[in-house]
């Protein structure tokens, strides 16, 4: 607060060069935070068609699979599916988007049309799901990418904003405030000084 | 930027997780869902980048997954389950804009 500083010339010194830090700070934030939300409002749009996309889809194998159940029975399905045909590949790198680091998911297609059972004793329906949900793990790899980026984006952006404002309503503000205290302390005493100067030339003058 | 191979991993009960195993996803069959975020932290430590959980189990451990929120990986994502009606995504894109923006524009 303004009556705890020091009112010297070299607080104001110091006050100053603080306050067009923390001025050339919040420009800086503010420029991250719009550009982090210009980059979350695409994200957002494509994540909400994406997961419209992956649901129905999901929805469609998971159809199809109830159906492959109903036909061969639970413990042959279980069976079949007891031994996977192998992990799926991904690789995972990252991606830097106003210096937050977001993920960057692609599969290596090695499973790709691989089924993990023999044709003897199981449906085409079965044979459908598995191809389908194959099919759709790459769209769930970018389901999973996007999402991850715009809770992250969404957390960094709150994070920023937290700051600015706390810099543009807090910080400058009060920084402003102690500097004007500072200016006038010292103005005051420059006066004070005056007067006192004048008072002795006429003492001095009186003689 | 360093690319490295990830697995995937999908937690859930078998109705969920049988169709995920036959695309070649690691499965594990769990129903206690207070065992959900010591199994992810035990799964991301094993090399599992990628973990898809069942919406039922992701509903009600999401405040423990909030600590992956500053780091890329590992991504734990809800999916589907027997329980889902579509809403829980939407409210989750909804929070999301909410928490960026303010209010929900879209």
């Amino acid at each position: 607060m303004a009556k705890q500083i020091n009112p010297t010339r070299m607080e104001l010194t110091r006050l100053k060069r603080r306050l067009k830090t923390a001025a050339r700070g919040h420009k800086l934030l503010k420029d991250k935070q719009n550009g982090m939300t210009k980059k979350f409002m695409e994200q957002i749009r494509f994540n909400r068609r994406l997961r419209e996309q992956v649901e129905a889809e999901l929805s469609d194998a998971a159809r199809q699979f109830r159906s492959a159940s109903s036909v061969m029975g639970e413990k042959e399905l279980a069976e079949a599916l007891m031994l996977p045909a192998g992990e799926i590949g991904v690789v995972g790198g990252s991606d830097n988007v106003m210096s937050v680091r977001v993920p960057t998911l692609s599969s290596d297609g090695s499973l790709a049309g691989t089924l993990p059972y023999g044709f003897a004793d199981t449906s085409p329906e079965l044979d459908a799901a598995t191809l389908s949900m194959v099919k759709l793990f790459p769209t769930l790899l970018r389901l999973a990418e996007c999402e991850k980026t715009c809770d992250m984006l969404a957390a960094e952006i709150e994070k920023t904003r937290r700051r600015v404002n706390a810099l543009e309503h807090v910080m400058i503000p009060e920084m402003e405030r102690n500097i004007k205290f500072i200016t006038m302390k010292l103005e005051d005493n420059e006066r004070q000084n005056i007067t006192r100067l004048m008072k002795v030339k006429d003492v001095i003058n009186a003689r | 930027m360093n690319e490295k191979k990830l697995k995937a991993a999908v937690i859930g009960d078998r109705a969920v997780t049988a169709l995920y195993g036959a695309a070649g996803v690691s499965v594990f069959d769990v129903t206690d869902s207070g065992a959900v975020p010591k199994l992810i932290s035990k799964l991301y430590g094993e090399g599992y980048g990628i973990i898809f959980t069942a919406e039922k189990l992701y509903k009600s451990c999401e405040g423990a997954l909030k600590k992956y929120l500053t780091d890329p990986y590992p991504i734990v994502i809800p999916v589907p389950d027997e329980t889902s009606d579509g809403s829980y995504s939407k409210e989750r894109i909804a929070a999301n804009i909410k928490k960026a923006i303010g209010s929900d524009l879209i």
